[in-house]
Order: structure tokens, then C-alpha cells, then sequence
């Protein structure tokens, strides 16, 4: 037996007091006189009764178990956590490292250039490798380098001997022995007879 | 003022307190949609777990409990969403009894039932267990499902009026003289 169609929306409204007074009043009245609809209503009564019939069980002990598994994960997690948080540095220096040379080999500063440049105005550097003996000397204030570069190694070592000698900072007789270690014994002779010349 | 580590403790201490408390309603809970103890225990774990997550936010504004079953059961909607699709993409079934005895009792009663429960949409079901099998009225089934009173009342009369339809299509009477 199929219930009345308008009653059948209502029914399980009113079994659950989901009504408006009035709502109540018509659905019980209604239940009262119809049998299909008074039916459908203890039909629906008995499952709603049927559901609550059956018990579940909790595990014994399961609340204790529970708060070990859920501690455990917890743990794991704070772990993970603390590792994550030690890792971001490390991380970000890695990082702007490897940004801040991409930038350069990409975009080279220009301002780098211009630094270079200037520093190569002011000094050169010239090497003496092949006599073991480095020198640097200082470009004068017009900035003609070029023009007062030292090529050659015997011109070289006549230069820093010069150099040694007037510097007066330190003693004379230091100053010779420093200016003369580096040259052999005709090299020696030879300076020793230019500065008698420009001595006289 | 309490340093990181105090109020990790405090918070763990009052977390093992609300899993103890609150830990049998939600397993019997999860029990009533799943078939195995695992997965109850999984979707228990699961709870808890975004309760711990969610610790600082808790205001005490609500009940403990409350704010838990809120918690529990959106777990249990993405849960019984997540098997409608599994079940309607085929990658499971629901396993209905073979046996057709037009009984109205016992244990065959309880696994229609159950099977008929699984059919309905997963808010219907939510209701249906949080008021039947918990025994929540319907207006805390209203706050912990983010609606009101009514809206549970209507819910609920829905699942009364699907199931009576779901048995009529299984051949099963419910109806007494």
C-alpha cells in the first residue's frame, strides 16, 4: 500500500516533530483516518527504531593504544618539523649564492668593470718569476702607465735596485744590500758605475 | 609567558586528555561506515590528528566535544564521499545479503540495514548514525554539522524516507499490522 503522495514528504517530518503545530495537528489527524499512510508512518517508526537496536564495542584498552599511535605520529611529525626548520637556512644560503652568481655570469656589474679598470690605472703589476723576485710599483699621478710599463727582466731588476736605494725609510747600508742581492756580479759592477756617474 | 617547548607539553597534555575523553564515540562512530576495525582506527587517528593540528585555534567557545564531532564527521563525509565515487567508478561494491527471507529480526535485520545505511547520501548518513547509533539530539547534530536544528530534522527524515524506499526495492517489509 503506497501512501498518499502529499503525506508521504510529511510523514517522516512529523515522526521526528519537524512540523509547525498546525503541520502536527493535520498529519496526525490524517494518520487517523487513512490506513496506507498509517502504514507507511509505524513502517518508518520501526526502522528508525531498528536502527539504534545494535551496540558497538569499543577494543579494550583501544583509548590508551590510541593515545600511544597518535603520540608516535606526533613525534615523527615534530621531528620532520624540526629538521624542515634547520634545513631553511641552509637552504636559503645555498640559494642566494647560486642566484647571485647566475645574476653575474647573466648580467656582469658594470660598476665591477669600471672598479677593475681603475685599479689597473693605478697600478701594474709585472712579474719576475724567472729571476724569484716580485715588484710593484706605482704609476705616477698623470697616470701614464703604459708608457712606463717594464718589459724586460734586466730592466726590471735595475728598476727595484733604484727603487730600494732611494728609498729612504730604511738605512743606507740595508737599502745596498737589498737593492744588489738579486744581481750577479757584473750586473753589480755595472750599477755601482752608474751611480758613480750620477753621483759625480 | 611560557617558552615553545611548555606549550608543546601543555598542548600535548591536554590533547592525551581530549583523546581519551572523547575517543569512544568517535571509533563507534567511524565503526558504523566502515566494515573493518582499521579503517574505523585510521579515520579515528585521522581525527585526532587534525584536532591536534587545529589545538590553538579551539577556543573553548564550543564544547570540547562538539568541536571534536565537528571534526570526526567532516572526516566521515570526505570519507563516505570518497567511497560513492569508488563505488560508482565500480572499484567496490556493496555487498548486499544473497538471502531474500523477508525476515524482520536478528542479525539478517541489522545487515540490511547496514547495507540500506551505506546507500543513502553521505549527509542523510551522517545523520542517521550521529542520531541513531550516537544518540545526539538534533540540535547538537545541527552544531556540529555546521547547520541548524531543522536542517538535521529534515536530514534525517529524508534517510527514514530513502531507506523504507531502499527496503521496498530489496523486497524487504517493514510495515506491521
Amino acid at each position: 500500500m503506497k501512501p498518499c503522495k502529499q503525506y508521504e514528504e510529511l510523514i517522516p517530518l512529523y515522526l521526528v516533530d519537524g512540523l509547525d503545530t498546525a503541520g502536527m495537528l493535520q498529519v496526525k489527524k490524517h494518520i487517523g483516518d487513512c490506513e496506507a499512510c498509517r502504514q507507511y508512518q509505524l513502517a518508518l517508526s520501526e526502522i528508525a527504531m531498528n536502527i539504534r537496536a545494535d551496540e558497538i564495542s569499543v577494543p579494550e584498552n583501544y583509548g590508551a593504544e590510541l593515545v600511544v599511535k597518535l603520540n608516535r605520529r606526533l613525534e615523527k611529525r615534530h621531528t620532520r618539523q624540526k629538521r624542515f626548520l634547520w634545513a631553511i637556512p641552509a637552504f636559503s644560503s645555498v640559494a642566494a649564492m647560486i642566484v647571485i652568481t647566475l645574476i653575474n655570469i647573466i648580467q656582469p656589474n658594470p660598476n665591477n668593470d669600471q672598479w677593475l679598470k681603475q685599479f689597473h690605472q693605478e697600478h701594474s703589476y709585472v712579474s719576475l718569476s724567472d729571476v724569484g723576485y716580485f715588484g710593484e710599483f706605482v704609476v705616477d699621478d698623470n697616470g701614464n702607465s703604459d708608457d712606463d710599463l717594464i718589459t724586460s727582466t734586466d730592466e726590471m731588476s735595475e728598476s727595484v735596485a733604484y727603487e730600494i736605494i732611494s728609498e729612504s725609510s730604511i738605512p743606507e747600508i740595508d737599502r745596498y744590500l737589498m737593492a744588489t742581492s738579486n744581481l750577479d756580479d757584473s750586473e753589480f759592477q755595472s750599477l755601482i758605475s752608474q751611480m758613480q756617474k750620477d753621483i759625480l | 609567558m611560557l617558552k615553545p617547548e611548555q606549550v608543546r607539553q601543555n598542548n600535548e597534555e591536554k590533547f592525551n586528555r581530549m583523546v581519551l575523553e572523547n575517543h569512544q564515540k568517535i571509533y563507534s562512530m567511524f565503526r558504523r561506515m566502515v566494515p573493518s576495525h582499521d579503517e574505523a582506527d585510521d579515520l579515528t587517528q585521522e581525527t585526532f590528528i587534525k584536532v591536534y593540528k587545529n589545538l590553538s585555534k579551539f577556543r573553548n567557545e564550543s564544547s570540547a566535544y562538539t568541536w571534536i564531532y565537528r571534526i570526526a564527521v567532516n572526516t566521515g563525509l570526505n570519507y563516505l564521499r570518497r567511497q560513492k565515487i569508488r563505488q560508482t567508478v565500480g572499484l567496490e561494491k556493496i555487498n548486499v545479503p544473497a538471502e531474500n527471507n523477508h525476515s524482520h529480526s536478528g542479525e539478517f535485520q541489522n545487515v540490511y540495514l547496514e547495507n540500506a545505511i551505506k546507500k543513502l547520501p553521505s549527509k542523510q548518513q551522517m545523520v542517521i548514525i550521529l542520531r541513531s547509533y550516537q544518540g545526539l539530539t538534533f540540535r547538537e547534530i545541527g552544531k556540529i554539522m555546521d547547520s541548524t536544528e531543522n536542517a538535521a530534522k529534515v536530514n534525517y527524515a529524508h534517510a527514514l524516507k530513502n531507506l523504507k524506499r531502499i527496503f521496498d526495492d530489496m523486497g524487504v517489509s517493514y510495515e506491521t499490522v
